[in-house]
């Protein structure tokens, strides 16, 4: 255990951590644009400077590790003045349009801004890098909002491990970029859009986000990602009853902030105009029962050829369609026993309805030729 | 009769039509039958002289230069027979074996460049005639903490500007307790005008391999890199064929010398990013990903190569090290001052008579450098100021010449120690322009990691623009001033943090240039501003 | 698995076998590249060059079907240098001498014959992995003196289990994680990653034919009678059903007149699909229960609109064991319904028409009552309950209300007792490469596509990145038959034939092609077999096809040639 000091509070923290991580960690808010809690400190932001004693210039707290009898103060005059002057650097080449920025009220950069009372840059205000790319229908690239922090480059080599991007030239024209500005399709990118996710300004969004509302207007609930086997919790962000879009929440407990592209951006299905609404009858049965004057024959095309057609159907209440299934597997219990029937439950169904599907098949049917694609 | 012609032939010679010099020099001797043993050279440093040809005949040496094709015959003919004709005194530098006729050459102390321009570079068998690896034999007599504290007492400081004791540097890489270990050589020289790298390294490359394998020995490292630029191809030439023929030799690879000693180096080409100059950005970008600097701590030695205990000197640094070895820690260090020893290269360049590669001892008066060596002034102008130590350093006016060359006393000047940079202005020249100048330097350079040196420097650089275009606005000084230190202090590395130098030198030493600089539709304000300040 | 996800990264060494990692498991494959970044060693063995090759230490590409042979090898090697944990085997497990038989003869130099492996790989892996040894920085598991060994993970899916000789294959994984004491600590473990949501709930719950609930075999009496008095009947039935392949071979064959099939697609996902499709349409009635008409929807003789995931409450239990609450984030559409919901109003009415009185629950009032029942039924799911799963939720084993959840299995001691050795033996798969049929097919996923594809390929930009299916092709092979990139290809199996296009490129070593399972226009499933699944798992082999490439142009010219 080591015991430092900061703005004169004693802190205990443990070997090997690093300052930035223990002042947050106890409510010492030290300001910082770059870091993130599940990738290596880069210290490019500046923000994050204290004075340690002893030290001549400033250090960089994120990459600081502690060691007994340090003592630090994160907001002296000098220091203060100096984020400021950071900030102002910042806004000189970010423009502030916050009123039509679909990223105001989740900007980190804003926060500062407001902290620092900067509502315009004192210096001249000079784009370096007006690049906007929409290629992908996953998220945007808007580098006139990049403030160069190098989250997202980091999270996509050292968490995913894709190498997508990395900065490219040099100087004020300094960009991240893929390998020659190749469109991200065509890199190694695999559209986890993590580096959406703890992009701290405007400048990689989600499409699906654009124009769609205001931060504040959206309520956020989380679940369970319904793909893979990893269980990665999910947080939507909702206006009205609509998704507008899905990221990944500081407290996932399997994923953290981080998801896959299916996870990420893969839940639009859910509400394709193809989704079942109401129980169907294929109507040859609908026939045999004379829900319809209409006889009908199923057609012999291997399906894989055909397309399916949801006029095969026709719609019944659910009362029918439940009666019609209990009376039809009744029968069939009847006629040839238990083992006539056989029942797949699902993989993608939740425990208790497995679990229901089960009981139904062995204690209602009376058969243990319950099964799923557990193998598949 | 034994006579030997050597020719310069380093890139600055080359540049100054030394090839055309050779290929005339080889037709006559081979036309006239001539017993004389020719010899590719490194260069001498006397660059505004160059083309340099020395002739040696029975150990008395008669410099030439510079030395056109034209010039040859009969310079040939003086020396070979044929009777004096037409050789003009203007020709000669010097016909002293001691070069005490040419101040330029006489007063320098050479020992990283002592065999620059006398020994063929692509011939170990003249760098072993010098005294070549006798040092390194000596040294793996020596227990490595003996050489280490050899280094130590030696008061050799690195020469890449920084001035951290080179054995200091090096004991924490032999404490470090991980391995493998890595051995750099940082010869990344990119400081504008700064040559002194490559000069040394295309006279006398076995000089710089030696003191690679005593650092090794010494700190326990297995491999090596040297970073050099890719824009310097003869100097990585002649460093790939020296390393071959320290292979054969048996200096390099296992068992060096059967001392049990195993090092090998490896050249990397950098692909001419100032940065790559600083340590962590050079190790990045030796690990092939882009160079841009990193935090430190964790410094080289704890993390450093692939996150390997490493260790980062220059060239000049590292070719010190032979000479110390064979003459001893003391004599070293009595070269230099009380905490610096030795000597330092610098490119003497700009407004000055005689430019070149010079050397001299740690200690020596900035005075004697520029007027005894450089010959003062060009065209008869006035010095205005001196700069040092690139874009990283800064301009030392004409009055504070009885400077020493020390790493302390330069840097209380504003300025910098820097890799040996040093470029004369004369009265001509404005000291908002030279600003202008290094800062633009830095901010087409810098990685663009960190804000303040990405925009810090760019809005610098925007106001330094205005000014110098006469559009200054009232408070651009007060907001230099406040940007200089902000950049300075807040920076992640050296390159962001000494970029402000050149600013804040010249503000210091001229501000009434800038303040002249500052017009005002306001013409009083601009007056009391200017008023304020004085 | 059974070890935890977020041990991986913490990893010294890790082992992937038989999966694709970085695309079937995207945020798993974070964990092991944070470890590898951190300095932990990867060892891959795949034939295929797949994402996280790219991150791996020691790529080993046996030849299809013959890994076994480098597993026992590199046993082989760890007993042979004295690299085995001794002390664990000798207090941990049992049968170990039966094992060190089975690989006795098993030289590196013997599989190197059979998996085109250089003999130094082999015994540079089997290092590795019994050591634990990191490519560099230091293990968070070291005491300080340097000689720990490390620990070492495997994680399988598919790629391991897809085969005609899965379980042994499995097997010999868990032998290898005995031999280096490589279980039951945290960052090693034997650990399949399951590729569904809630496939392990799935499992844990009953819905296999051979269990109930908690993995209760169904002819184990005293267990059975138990359960059956739990739900109110006097017995439940004591055979082992049929498993999803079985069953279709039972519709054929006249025995199965009905299916109740909800949240699947059997006509794309079992083998041999044309077989699957017949014996669909031989039965008497089909109902299925979806979110979306699917192929199998289509022989189905009455549809369920169901909710899907985002609509409704629940559990999933993931594959590292963890049971986590589901919240509702949209409303379903129309008319559809949980699946539960529907479920147990068929349970009901399905009484009702069998004419039965008889106690026993089909009705609920929430999924936190039937967690509640099943807690009481399935004893790994003892202590469970909704409202204990607020938060992180738990991994099972967790068998009272105040058992805090099992980080890892077999600490200390394995669930049996003592671990068991498995002697192995040599198996390859059914079907061997021959002149008609030279290439070896193996499925499996892209990325962007998850199963059958219902839902990913209505996602507007996953259906955008991987708009139609693909086979990959070595050049060699495209080569062999004028296949040029992006042309159209023939696959031919013994079964049946597909068309698509052909990726060519060195992801596949000759004499194999890649082709996955989500296209409904290019199933690959048309190309399977089932018939030799694994004995124990009865898993088909998915994993080895023997198939042969027809260029469809090419032919043509030929033809005309000839006349």
């Amino acid at each position: 255990m080591i015991t430092l000091t900061i703005n004169g509070k004693t802190i205990h923290a443990n070997p090997g951590e690093k300052v930035l991580d223990v002042a947050l960690r106890h409510g010492i808010d030290i300001p910082h644009l770059c870091h993130h809690k599940d990738l290596l400190p880069s210290g490019s932001c500046r923000m994050c400077l204290v004075q340690v004693e002893g030290a001549a210039k400033p250090q960089t707290s994120c990459g600081m590790t502690v060691q007994d009898g340090m003592v630090i103060e994160t907001d002296t005059e000098d220091i203060e003045a100096m984020r400021r002057d950071l900030i102002d650097l910042f806004v000189s080449d970010h423009p502030l349009t916050c009123v039509t920025c679909d990223k105001n009220g989740s900007c980190n950069l804003q926060d500062y801004a407001y902290r620092y009372n900067i509502s315009e840059t004192s210096f001249d205000f000079e784009l370096s890098r007006p690049k906007y790319y929409d290629d992908n229908p996953f998220y945007i690239r808007d580098y006139q909002y990049c403030i160069m922090c190098g989250k997202c480059v980091r999270v996509c080599d050292e968490v995913v491990g894709a190498n997508a991007i990395d900065f490219s030239q040099r100087g004020f024209e300094t960009i991240i970029s893929t390998p020659f500005d190749v469109p991200l399709a065509e890199s190694a990118c695999v559209f986890c859009g993590n580096c959406v996710q703890i992009c701290p300004t405007a400048a990689l969004l989600p499409r699906s986000k654009i124009g769609k509302g205001r931060e504040w207007e959206m309520s956020r609930k989380q679940t369970i990602c319904g793909y893979c086997g990893v269980g990665c919790t999910v947080e939507y962000a909702l206006k009205g009853d609509k998704i507008i879009y899905a990221q990944g929440t500081p407290d996932g407990t399997v994923n953290g902030e981080f998801l896959c592209v299916k996870g990420r951006f893969g839940w639009d299905f859910v509400t394709s105009p193809d989704r079942l609404t109401t129980p169907l009858v294929r109507k040859d049965l609908a026939y045999e029962l004379g829900l319809t004057d209409e006889p009908w024959e199923m057609p012999q095309t291997p399906v894989f050829k055909g397309k399916p057609k949801l006029s095969n159907y026709i719609p019944v209440s659910w009362e029918q369609a439940i009666d019609i299934t209990a009376t039809k597997l009744a029968d069939v219990v009847k006629q040839h026993g238990s083992d006539a029937v056989g029942g797949l439950t699902s993989a993608r169904c939740t425990n208790e309805e497995n679990y229901l599907f089960q009981k139904f098949m062995r204690a209602g049917v009376g058969t243990n030729s319950v099964d799923h694609c557990a193998r598949l | 009769m034994k006579a030997i012609i050597r020719i310069g032939m380093s890139t600055s010679d080359i540049a100054a039509g030394a090839e055309d010099t050779f290929r005339a020099i080889e037709s006559a001797v081979r036309h006239r039958q001539l017993d004389v043993t020719l010899k590719r050279t490194g260069s001498l440093g006397a660059s505004h002289r160059e083309p340099v040809v020395d002739i040696e005949i029975d150990g008395q040496s008669t410099l030439y230069g510079p030395v056109t094709p034209e010039r040859v015959t009969p310079m040939l003919d003086q020396h070979f027979g044929a009777g004096e004709r037409g050789v003009s005194d203007d020709w000669v530098i010097s016909r002293k074996n001691d070069r005490s006729d040419y101040p330029f050459l006489g007063k320098q102390y050479k020992v990283t460049t002592k065999l620059c321009g006398i020994i063929d570079p692509f011939s170990l068998e003249d760098y072993l005639a010098h005294d070549g690896y006798q040092a390194l034999k000596q040294a793996l007599k020596m227990p490595p903490e003996a050489v280490v504290q050899t280094v130590k007492d030696s008061k050799l400081r690195g020469r890449g500007g920084a001035g951290f004791p080179t054995g200091i540097k090096w004991e924490l890489l032999r404490k470090a307790p991980k391995h493998p270990k890595f051995l750099i050589c940082n010869a990344d020289e990119g400081d504008p005008g700064a040559f002194m790298d490559r000069a040394t390294i295309e006279g006398d490359p076995h000089k710089l391999l030696e003191g690679m394998i005593i650092a090794a020995y010494a700190t326990g490292a297995s491999q090596g890199y040297i970073y050099a630029r890719a824009e310097y191809p003869l100097a990585v030439n002649i460093l790939r064929n020296a390393i071959a023929q320290a292979r054969e030799y048996g200096v390099l690879g296992e068992n060096i010398l059967g001392s049990g000693l195993n090092f090998d180096v490896t050249i990397k080409e950098g692909a001419g990013a100032f940065v790559c100059g600083e340590e962590t950005a050079l190790m990045h970008s030796i690990e092939g990903k882009r160079g841009m600097p990193s935090m430190r701590p964790p410094y080289p030695a704890q993390s450093g190569l692939w996150g390997y205990p490493s260790n980062i000197n220059n060239v000049e640094t590292l070719t010190s090290i032979s000479s110390i070895i064979l003459n001893g820690a003391d004599w070293y260090a009595g070269l230099g001052t009380a905490k610096s020893g030795g000597t330092k290269a610098f490119a003497l360049a700009g407004a000055i008579q005689r430019s070149g590669l010079v050397e001299v001892p740690i200690g020596t008066p900035l005075k004697e450098l520029i007027y005894d060596i450089g010959g003062g002034c060009a065209n008869g102008r006035e010095l205005k100021a001196v700069q040092m130590g690139g874009p990283s350093g800064g301009c030392i006016p004409a009055r504070m010449l009885d400077t020493i060359i020390d790493y302390d006393e330069i840097s209380a000047t504003g300025a910098i120690m820097g890799s040996g940079g040093m470029i004369v202005l004369d009265d001509t020249v404005s000291m908002v322009n030279i600003a202008h100048y290094f800062l633009s330097f830095t901010q087409d350079e810098s990685c663009g990691k960190c804000v303040p040196c990405r925009v810090g420097t760019r809005q610098m650089l925007n106001i330094l623009q205005r000014l110098l275009d006469g559009r200054g606005r009232i408070d651009d000084i007060e907001k230099l001033r406040r940007l200089c230190y902000t950049v300075g202090k807040s920076s992640l590395c050296g390159l962001g943090q000494t970029a402000p130098n050149p600013v804040l030198t010249t503000l210091r030493y001229f501000e009434d240039e800038y303040l002249a600089a500052v017009t005002n539709d306001v013409q009083g304000q601009t007056k009391l501003v200017a008023e304020a300040s004085v | 698995m059974t070890n935890a996800i977020h041990e991986i990264q913490d990893a010294d060494c890790i082992l992937i076998t038989g999966s694709n990692t970085g695309e079937s498991h995207p945020v798993l494959s974070y964990e092991v590249i944070r470890a590898v970044k951190k300095g932990a060693s990867l060892i891959v063995i795949d034939p295929r060059k797949i994402g996280m090759t790219e991150h791996a230490t020691l790529h080993l590409q046996p030849k299809p079907g013959q890994d076994i042979y480098l597993f026992m090898a590199m046993a082989h090697v760890i007993i042979r240098e004295g690299w085995a944990d001794m002390a664990f085997i000798e207090e941990r497990t049992e049968e170990f001498e039966a094992f060190q038989q089975s690989v006795l003869e098993i030289t590196p130099e013997v599989a190197a014959l059979a998996t085109g492996i250089p003999v130094a790989q082999i015994e540079k892996a089997a290092r590795l992995y019994a050591l634990g040894e990191r490519q560099n920085g230091v293990s968070i598991y070291a005491n300080g003196d340097g000689q720990a060994r490390g620990h070492s993970s495997i994680l399988y899916a598919m790629g391991i289990t897809q085969r005609s000789n899965g379980t042994e294959l499995v097997h010999m994984l868990a032998n290898l994680a005995m031999l280096g004491g490589q279980i039951g600590k945290p960052s090693t473990g034997v650990n399949p990653l399951r590729g569904q949501s809630n496939v392990q709930g799935a499992c844990d719950l009953g819905g296999l034919p051979d269990v109930l609930p908690g993995y209760q075999k169904v002819f184990d009496e005293p267990k059975r009678k138990a359960v059956a008095q739990k739900w109110g009947v006097d017995d439940l039935p004591a055979e082992v059903g049929l498993t999803v392949v079985e069953m279709s071979k039972a519709m054929s064959a006249g025995r199965i007149h009905a299916m109740y099939v909800m949240g699947e697609n059997p006509l794309m996902s079992d083998p041999d699909s044309t077989h699957v499709e017949k014996a669909f349409r031989s039965l008497d009635f089909v109902v299925a229960q979806d979110i979306f008409l699917n192929e199998t929807g289509l022989l189905a003789h009455v549809i369920l609109p169901a909710a899907s995931s985002l609509e409704k409450d629940g559990t999933f239990t993931n594959t590292e064991r963890r049971v986590q609450l589901l919240n509702p984030i949209l409303t379903p559409p129309g008319e559809a319904k949980p699946d539960w919901e529907i479920i147990s109003a068929l349970a009901e009415k399905f009484e009702e028409k069998m004419g039965r009185h008889r106690n026993v629950k089909w009705t609920y009032t929430s999924t936190a009552e039937i967690m509640d029942e099943a807690a009481t039924v399935a004893p790994i799911y003892g202590g469970i309950s909704h409202r204990r799963l607020q938060g992180d939720g738990l991994q099972w084993p967790c068998p009272t209300p105040d058992h805090p959840g099992t980080q890892y299995l077999h600490a200390g001691k394995f669930s049996r007792g003592l671990g068991k050795f498995f002697p192995i033996e040599v198996n390859l798969p059914y079907e061997q490469p021959d002149e008609e049929y030279p290439l070896i097919l193996t499925t499996g996923r892209v990325l962007y596509h998850y199963h059958s594809g219902t839902m990913t390929r209505r996602s507007e930009g996953l259906d955008w990145r991987v708009p139609r299916g693909y086979v990959e092709v070595n050049p060699t092979d495209a080569e062999a038959i004028g296949l040029l990139d992006g042309g159209q290809v023939k696959i031919i199996s013994r079964r049946g034939e597909v068309r698509t296009q052909a990726r060519i490129g060195d992801r596949v070593p000759p004499g194999v092609v890649f082709l996955s399972f989500h296209w409904k226009e290019a199933p690959a499933n048309i190309l399977t077999h089932d018939i030799k699944l694994d004995p124990i798992a009865k898993i088909p082999e998915y994993k080895a096809t023997t198939v042969r490439l027809e260029n469809p142009k090419l032919k043509r010219t030929k033809k005309a040639k000839a006349r």
